[in-house]
This record gives structure tokens, C-alpha cells and sequence, in this order.
């Protein structure tokens, strides 16, 4: 695994749980310099934000809509 | 002796006659039944379709699209129609495959619609003293701009959607279930029969597979 593969690994992790504070510091160190990660880390919050906003709306139809449509599309 | 010959045959006439109409009337109501029959069955099918793939499908609704009550309306738009082509479906794919289908056609109709009404213009007649009589033709730039960027989110969310299903399984099963249903780390490498860190490399990996899918024109 690359440097950048490790790094790009670690805050995926850090996204969703504590990291320790060695990793967390040479994450950031290593952020503060590469393109490449700084790149992955926007990209990867944006597809994050449309997981969650796609998650909030996967609901389950209620008992009443799950009769409404039976009922019209019985009608 | 003619008279005769008449009644005689007008004796025997009578029962077939009677008989050809009792045949009738009973094809009639054999016919009838099997309709009868046939109508109650596809109806008891489509509403345990409904009862079965509701859910799934208003998911995948509702990934492409971001207004919940067009969602239900387009599911029982998709339940009407497969109740009235029921018929063609021959069964070479399962009934949620074919559902889907005729969802995700309904959603393409939706999209086309709401690209056509972005492109709309309001008219009206001017009664201002400068441009008094004239018919004025303007663009509703309120409703563009929001059309347009309710186009784009939905779109960019079906891309999502479809760049995940290219994902090999077990990336697919573990982001689905990190993300979608809210499952701890522990339950999903026990699920999954991996390691903590090996999970959070399945995550970056399929993250990066996603980013290359989608494009650079998806993030900007």
C-alpha cells in the first residue's frame, strides 16, 4: 500500500470513528503537502454527503400508502 | 298430411333448438368465469407485488429522484401499468426486475418532462405604459434555476446509484451496509469475514473505484 493509499485509508477511518493521535497528526502532515490526497478527501466527503442524503429519503412506504396504491391500483 | 308432416318436424326441432341455447348459455358463463377467474388472480398477484416490491421500489425511486410524494405517485403509476400489460410478462425475468423497469422508464419520462418544462417561457400581455399592448415573452429564471439544479442533483444521484452497482459484491454489500443501514464496523466484518482495517481499505478502495466512475465532471 502506497503512502498516499494508508493516508487516504486513515481518513476514510477518521470519517467515522476516532483515529489515534499519531495517525491523525502524520495524516495531517501528510495532507497539508499532497494534491493528490487533498483531492481524494474533497471528492470522497462529497460522495459521503450523497450517501447520507440518499440514506434520509430510503424510507419505507407507510401503512396507509402501501393502501392507498393497493386500493388504486385495484380501482 | 302436410300439416301433419310439419308438426312432426317442428317436434323435433324444438328440443335442439333448446339445446343449442343451453350450449350457448353455458359457453357463455364457462367464458365469463375463467374471466372472472383470471381478472381475481391478477389482481390477488398485483397486490402482493405491491405488498412485496413497494418498499424496494420506492428506494430506488427515491435515488433518483428527491420529491417523495412524485416517488408515489410514479410507484403507482408503475403498479398500474404492470397490472395492465400483466399479460406480456412472460417471466424470463423476475417480477422486481421487470417492475424496476418500468419504474426507471416512468423516472427517464419524468426527467424529460421536467427538461422540456425547463426550457419554458411565460407569456404575458404587457399593460405597462411603455409596452402598452405588446405581448411580452420572458424566461421564468426563478424556476430554471431551481428546475435545473433539482435536475442535476437528481442525476447525479442516479449516478451514483448505477456507479455503485458496478462495484465487485462484497464492496457493494459492505458500503451498503455502512452507509444505508447504519450497521457498526463489528457486525460488518463479522458479516463480511474481514478485519477492521481491511474493511476500512474496502471502503477507500470502493470510494476510489466510485470517484473514477463518476468522473471529474460529477464533482465540480
Amino acid at each position: 500500500m502506497s503512502k498516499c493509499d494508508e493516508i487516504q485509508t486513515w481518513f476514510e477511518q477518521s470519517l467515522e470513528e476516532n483515529i489515534s493521535p499519531t495517525k491523525r497528526m502524520k495524516m495531517r502532515f501528510h495532507l497539508m503537502r499532497c494534491k493528490c490526497c487533498q483531492g481524494y478527501t474533497k471528492d470522497s466527503i462529497q460522495i459521503h454527503s450523497t450517501f447520507k442524503n440518499l440514506k434520509s429519503r430510503a424510507s419505507r412506504l407507510t401503512a396507509e400508502e402501501r393502501a392507498r396504491i393497493t386500493k388504486e391500483v385495484l380501482k | 298430411m302436410l300439416i301433419k308432416e310439419k308438426s312432426e318436424m317442428n317436434l323435433v326441432k324444438k328440443p335442439i333448438i333448446i339445446l343449442v341455447l343451453r350450449s350457448l348459455f353455458s359457453l357463455y358463463f364457462i367464458i365469463n368465469s375463467n374471466f372472472v377467474i383470471m381478472e381475481t388472480e391478477n389482481q390477488s398477484k398485483i397486490a402482493e407485488w405491491v405488498e412485496q416490491y413497494s418498499d424496494y421500489l420506492l428506494g430506488f425511486a427515491l435515488s433518483k429522484i428527491t420529491d417523495r410524494n412524485l416517488a408515489l405517485d410514479l410507484l403507482q403509476d408503475t403498479f398500474v401499468s404492470a397490472m395492465k400489460s400483466e399479460a406480456r410478462f412472460e417471466g424470463r425475468s423476475s417480477a422486481k426486475t421487470w417492475l424496476t423497469s418500468i419504474l426507471n422508464r416512468k423516472i427517464i419520462d419524468h426527467w424529460r418532462q421536467q427538461k422540456a418544462r425547463k426550457t419554458d417561457a411565460v407569456s404575458h400581455y404587457s399593460t405597462s405604459s411603455e409596452e402598452s399592448g405588446d405581448w411580452i415573452l420572458e424566461k421564468n429564471e426563478v424556476a430554471v434555476e431551481t428546475a435545473e439544479q433539482v435536475i442535476i442533483k437528481e442525476e447525479k444521484q442516479a449516478d451514483l446509484h448505477d456507479c455503485m452497482a458496478k462495484l465487485p459484491d462484497q464492496w457493494q454489500g459492505i458500503i451498503t451496509a455502512k452507509y444505508f443501514e447504519d450497521k457498526k464496523g463489528e457486525e460488518i466484518c463479522n458479516e463480511f469475514e474481514v478485519t477492521s482495517s481491511n474493511m476500512w481499505v474496502i471502503v477507500h478502495r470502493a470510494k476510489t473505484a466510485l470517484r473514477d466512475c463518476l468522473g471529474q465532471n460529477w464533482f465540480s
